[in-house]
């Protein structure tokens, strides 16, 4: 793929991931930002490396999505954000070390929809591509154990992804989290027919 | 007596590795549906371990990282052993890994992955005639292994437990 193609399907995902936080914003009620965007297509294990390493624990909500393409969608957060959020959201903090209870579970469920269904919306209004997300999934685990979700995908040869990553952080809410967008050869495909359809 | 501090190699998704370094640690950090293959020569204290994806190879598939396929690694790895003086008989071989991490409503249908990455791998090993001596495998959590070259003890640890040291 050359920069070109690149810079234009990063000029379809990055609103769709900067939207994704606006979605995180109007659900907490208070202006959260993104502090960084990026796209890039990078090494697989590099999604664990810039998270801090295979074994770093995190809370992720995780989010497939299917309709004109598939792909996978993680909203990442360290277990004190997660405790952090859920006070918010629900009015009482989550013990440490203990297992999320069906309400807490909800709730971040929840959280994770309106992430991951404001980043579709903008690339299906973008593109008009037919994208629904899967019901989502929280997992609590080391991001290694996340990241095999998305090598189970037959990868290319290369075993490279496309990796779009959003860091967003509220200093009034004291929390901090970062959003990640792995899209599929099938979907980058589909945004460069869209896009080449358009012009 | 002066001892050497350990050196910890990670080993990659879909990467292969072999030592005979007493001093290194093989390790596959993070594993989910993914299983690691464990391989351990204590006569020449050599070890090796596999770090697989998936199950099986498509044709033409996977010639940049082999090991990444279970019905692929498991042979290369035994092979590399050899090759490095080991021999297949002296071989103790243990596997980990192979979890569902996603449990969720949805999420039923999914291929169950790791179930097939342990089921490819036990295919390998009748194939091969090689015995599995160990094994920490299923379940819906993810889990780091590491193997000593010094004297291939295997331990495993998860965000629930510390080390553990898997017979």
């Amino acid at each position: 793929m050359t920069k070109t193609q690149t810079s234009l399907l990063e000029s379809i995902i990055a609103p769709g991931a900067l939207n994704s936080i606006a979605g995180l914003s109007g659900m907490l009620g208070e202006q959260i930002t993104a502090t960084s965007v990026t796209f890039d297509r990078v090494p697989i294990d590099e999604i664990s490396e810039r998270a801090g390493g295979p074994e770093r624990t995190f809370t992720g909500v995780y989010l497939a999505y299917w309709g004109s393409a598939t792909g996978h969608m993680t909203l990442l957060l360290d277990p004190a954000v997660t405790s952090r959020l859920l006070e918010l959201l629900i009015g009482r903090a989550h013990a440490p070390g203990t297992p999320f209870d069906e309400i807490e579970r909800s709730a971040l469920g929840e959280l994770g929809n309106i992430v991951g269904s404001s980043f579709l919306n903008s690339i299906s209004d973008a593109t008009g591509l037919l994208l629904r997300p899967s019901p989502p999934d929280v997992i609590v685990d080391m991001i290694g154990a996340v990241v095999d979700i998305v090598a189970a995908d037959d990868l290319s040869d290369d075993m490279q992804v496309y990796l779009a990553e959003v860091r967003f952080a509220s200093e009034a809410l004291k929390v901090e989290g970062t959003f990640l967008v792995v899209p599929s050869s099938e979907l980058v495909a589909a945004i460069s027919q869209a896009l080449v359809a358009a012009r | 007596m002066i001892t050497a501090r350990p050196r910890t190699t990670a080993i990659s998704l879909g990467e292969l590795k072999v030592s005979a370094d007493p001093a290194a640690i093989l390790a596959c950090l993070g594993l989910g549906s993914c299983v690691a293959i464990a391989a351990y020569d204590p006569h020449r204290r050599l070890a090796g371990m596999a770090h697989c994806v998936l199950p099986a190879s498509e044709r033409g598939h996977g010639e940049q990282r082999p090991a990444r396929y279970v019905d692929r690694a498991v042979p290369l790895l035994v092979q590399e052993m050899e090759r490095q003086g080991s021999s297949r008989r002296r071989l103790i071989i243990k596997m980990v890994g192979g979890a569902r991490v996603l449990r969720g409503r949805g999420f039923e249908s999914v291929t169950n992955v790791g179930q097939q990455n342990v089921q490819a791998a036990r295919e390998a090993f009748q194939r091969l005639g090689l015995k599995l001596s160990g094994e920490d495998i299923g379940g819906d959590f993810g889990r780091t292994v590491r193997l000593y070259v010094e004297d291939g003890r295997v331990e495993i640890s998860t965000i629930q437990t510390l080390e553990t040291v898997l017979q």
